[in-house]
């Protein structure tokens, strides 16, 4: 079966349980006036000396109890839809799901708006406001909403971060199935109308605890019992099958939800992975918050497990929701090729790959001798790592371990006899390497570090620029600062960015002047002076750099390019300034471009 | 009036009401697949806005990779023109080729673009181009569903056109039969490689 098929036959088995519910209540109507009609006969017997037939009940008992059955119960549903019909935004509140701000920096919800603007255009509805529930580790999501103009989606922090682009791809394409079709209106509808048998269920209890209660004469009492427990009896038993029926309708739209999915989508992988990872995870799509049970019905997937569940869930088995929308599905085979998800920071070893390779392009370039060749194929890079094997192999074990890594960084900044010292270009390398280890310290234990550090920097009462690069890094990547929103141009900055490029420029030890002459042409700054250089201390130049974190992603790009122009003005790169590129790709969030044009 | 009179006059207005319903739902179905097609210039303008900003992004990462950006600027350049031309003459065959070849090629430049992407594994740690790379992937799939909504709005609008007895007004009315659009299968397009994220 494709996917129409299946959307045809959820909608045809949707409109077959409509017409059972309305046929159960009307069901209910019928008993509730039988019970009437019975209490009336049972109260007429004892007065009159003829037995009373059915054809003796006047017919305004009939069209009345009727009736009034029917007002009562359509009253009710209307007051409990206009009850429950709030806008999506105030349940997305009630779930305690916050909006995903448009301009978000985060890469998960950048990629969940994309999905979901993605998803509006293939189902053809205006696009949905967004929220995350953040602190849910499951994987669940929900569309709230009366109407497509107030509609919502909401997901679970655990979706963004378990799922795929593909997988969550499926999961909103199943959600606005669910804006489209109008099934939170369907639902709505429906709990209405349960609140309605239900009262009449409420209505008999009361009648049978007044009637047991109060004494007057025996006959009516009797028959007021006996009309209550009618009532009692009708209504719970009403409640039950309209329960069972509306379980039934919620699991059609589910399936139709799938399978819409697989048409916004046209990849029935990605509704089918998304629910195999819901059955991969340890956690399921239960939901943690308060709300859970309530909403339970709009989620993606069960949020609380029930009793009774085969009958009475909202939604249908995982298993059959893969079996009905992909039969064809794997799971083993699915799992092995499946997409890993894009995790913010989880994806270890891709950073340290990445990490080797900037290491690598720094030991290259530091290397007297070399060219400057910015490209990283695998020989050199392999060459970069038979430099980093000069590492005495105990040193390189110590650097996993906290102790290790802060007594080997401690090592390298205290004054000590010449001949143990490791070779000045091996010191990045070597950081590079503690700052995993450094970085699983307490607060408490970083800032002690630093501290340690610093002092052991200046116990010799001067700083010198190596020795300014290495502690900045270390404190950047240690104790960063309040994220920067990125915005500013290279002009606004103006000053910081010279005081940047004359200290690269007094780095290399030639012409300072002509050194800076190239990084200012590179920035496309005029009138630029280089500073005196006394007027760079570490102190200022550190500033300077945390104040430059605030350039835009261009204008970073920009700066770190004019200072690689200005280092290279003279035809070769000092250790220095290698130090200092480095150091300032890491704090401007920006990797060293490739050494040659 | 007689009764039978009465009944007669019911049943026409009966029989109008249900006309109009049919009718009112095949408006409401052609202009959906209308706002559709709309939905894939709108996308289409989206990417050619999005373009330079992403390529300049890309720029000082890939500065060895210079073709493959270049091509992509050249396609986008291509593209809009084709599309300028389109909107002078719509309808004109010889221009909506010429669009549909121009966004062909665009769209492979722009998937190279995406592989060369993936070539670099330590470029795909760096936040900025994992924007960028989102972004672009994102917008693909917007032209790609808009396409994809236009077909299925033409498809409900064509089944409610053909099925009995809305057939019958359709033909009242001249409701015109909409035509799908085809994958545009340029060479470059089908050159463009598979990416997986």
């Amino acid at each position: 079966m494709d996917f129409f098929q299946n959307q045809e036959l959820a909608r045809r088995n949707t409109r077959v349980l409509v017409l059972l519910y309305a046929l159960a209540v009307a069901a209910v109507v019928a008993a509730v006036t039988a019970v009437l009609a019975g209490a009336w006969l049972y109260a007429r017997a004892a007065r009159s000396p003829v037995p009373p037939t059915l054809a003796d009940v006047p017919p305004a008992l009939w069209w009345g109890g009727a009736l009034g059955t029917l007002a009562v119960i359509m009253l009710v549903t209307l007051v409990q839809s206009l009850r429950l019909g709030s806008s999506g935004e105030a349940v997305a509140r009630m779930a305690g799901a916050l909006p995903v701000p448009p301009e978000t920096r985060d890469p998960l919800e950048r990629r969940l708006l994309n999905v979901v603007e993605e998803m509006a255009i293939a189902a053809g509805v205006r696009v949905p406001k967004v929220y995350v529930m953040p602190g849910e580790p499951g994987i669940n999501a929900f569309a709230a909403g009366t109407d497509v103009s107030n509609a919502v989606v909401a997901v679970t922090r655990g979706t963004l971060e378990t799922l795929n682009r593909d997988e969550l791809q499926g999961v909103i394409g199943h959600e606005f199935s669910h804006i489209l079709h109008g099934d939170m209106r369907l639902n709505i509808r429906m709990i209405g109308v349960l609140a309605g048998i239900v009262f009449i269920g409420s209505l008999g209890y009361f009648i049978l605890r007044g009637a047991g209660r109060g004494g007057g004469r025996r006959q009516g009492a009797a028959a007021v019992f006996a009309v209550g427990l009618g009532l009692f009896v009708v209504g719970y038993t009403g409640l039950f099958f309209a329960r069972l029926i509306k379980a039934a309708t919620a699991r059609q739209r589910e399936f139709l939800a799938d399978a819409s999915s697989v048409q916004y989508t046209r990849n029935p992988d990605g509704i089918a992975g998304a629910l195999d990872q819901i059955r991969a995870s340890a956690r399921g799509t239960l939901i943690q918050g308060r709300s859970a049970e309530e909403l339970s019905h709009m989620y993606f997937g069960d949020s609380v497990k029930l009793w009774l569940s085969g009958v009475f869930a909202t939604h249908p088995p995982v298993d059959e929701r893969i079996r009905r929308v992909h039969p064809g599905f794997v799971p083993s085979q699915y799992r092995t090729r499946r997409a890993p998800a894009e995790q913010a920071d989880a994806d270890d070893t891709r950073r340290r790959k990445a990490a080797e390779g900037v290491l690598a392009a720094t030991v290259l370039a530091a290397q007297p001798g070399t060219e400057l060749v910015g490209k990283l194929d695998g020989e050199k890079v392999d060459r970069a790592q038979r430099l980093l094997e000069r590492l005495p192999a105990g040193l390189r074990e110590a650097l996993h371990t906290p102790q290790g890594a802060q007594a080997a960084v401690l090592g390298l900044v205290r004054p000590q006899d010449e001949s143990t010292r490791l070779g000045a270009e091996l010191h990045l390398p070597l950081v590079d390497l503690a700052l995993p280890a450094l970085k699983g310290l307490d607060e408490a234990g970083r800032r002690g570090f630093l501290a340690a550090v610093e002092q052991a920097i200046r116990a010799d009462q001067r700083v010198s620029l190596h020795e300014f690069v290495l502690l900045t890094l270390l404190r950047h990547q240690l104790a960063p600062g309040a994220p920067q929103a990125g915005r500013k141009r290279i002009e606004a900055l103006r000053d910081d960015a010279l005081a940047l490029l004359s200290l690269i420029a007094y780095a290399g030890g030639g012409d300072a002047a002509s050194a800076f002459g190239a990084g200012v042409a590179e920035l496309g700054l005029r009138d630029a002076a280089l500073l005196a250089r006394e007027r760079i201390t570490p102190e200022a130049a550190g500033a300077a750099l945390d104040r430059l974190r605030g350039l835009a992603p261009l204008a970073k790009a920009l700066l770190v390019k004019a200072m690689f122009a200005a280092a290279a003005a003279d035809g070769r790169l000092d250790l220095g300034q290698t130090e200092l590129l480095r150091l300032a790709g890491a704090v401007l969030d920006c990797p060293l471009p490739p050494l040659v044009d | 009036m007689s009764t039978g009179g009465w009944i007669f006059l019911a049943i026409i207005v009966a029989f109008a009401v249900w006309v109009i319903a049919i009718y009112n739902g095949m408006v409401t179905l052609r202009n959906r697949f209308k706002n559709a097609f709309a939905q894939i210039d709108v996308q289409l303008k989206r990417r050619y806005d999005l373009i330079p900003n992403l390529v300049e992004a890309a720029k000082g990462y890939l500065a060895h990779e210079r073709q493959t950006l270049e091509a992509v600027i050249a396609a986008r350049g291509a593209a809009v023109q084709a599309a300028q031309r389109a909107a002078a003459a719509p309808g004109d065959a010889a221009a909506m080729t010429g669009l549909s070849q121009a966004e062909g090629a665009l769209g492979g430049a722009l998937g190279r673009l995406l592989a060369v992407f993936e070539a670099y594994p330590d470029l795909k740690a760096n936040q900025n181009i994992l924007q960028v790379q989102e972004e672009l992937t994102s917008t693909e799939n917007k032209v790609a569903f808009a396409r994809q909504g236009y077909n299925d709005a033409v498809m409900s609008y064509n089944t409610k056109r053909e099925s009995f007895p809305d057939n019958v007004v359709a033909g009242l009315f001249a409701f015109k039969e909409a035509t799908l659009l085809e994958a545009t299968e340029s060479k470059e397009e089908r050159q463009a490689p598979k990416v997986k994220f």
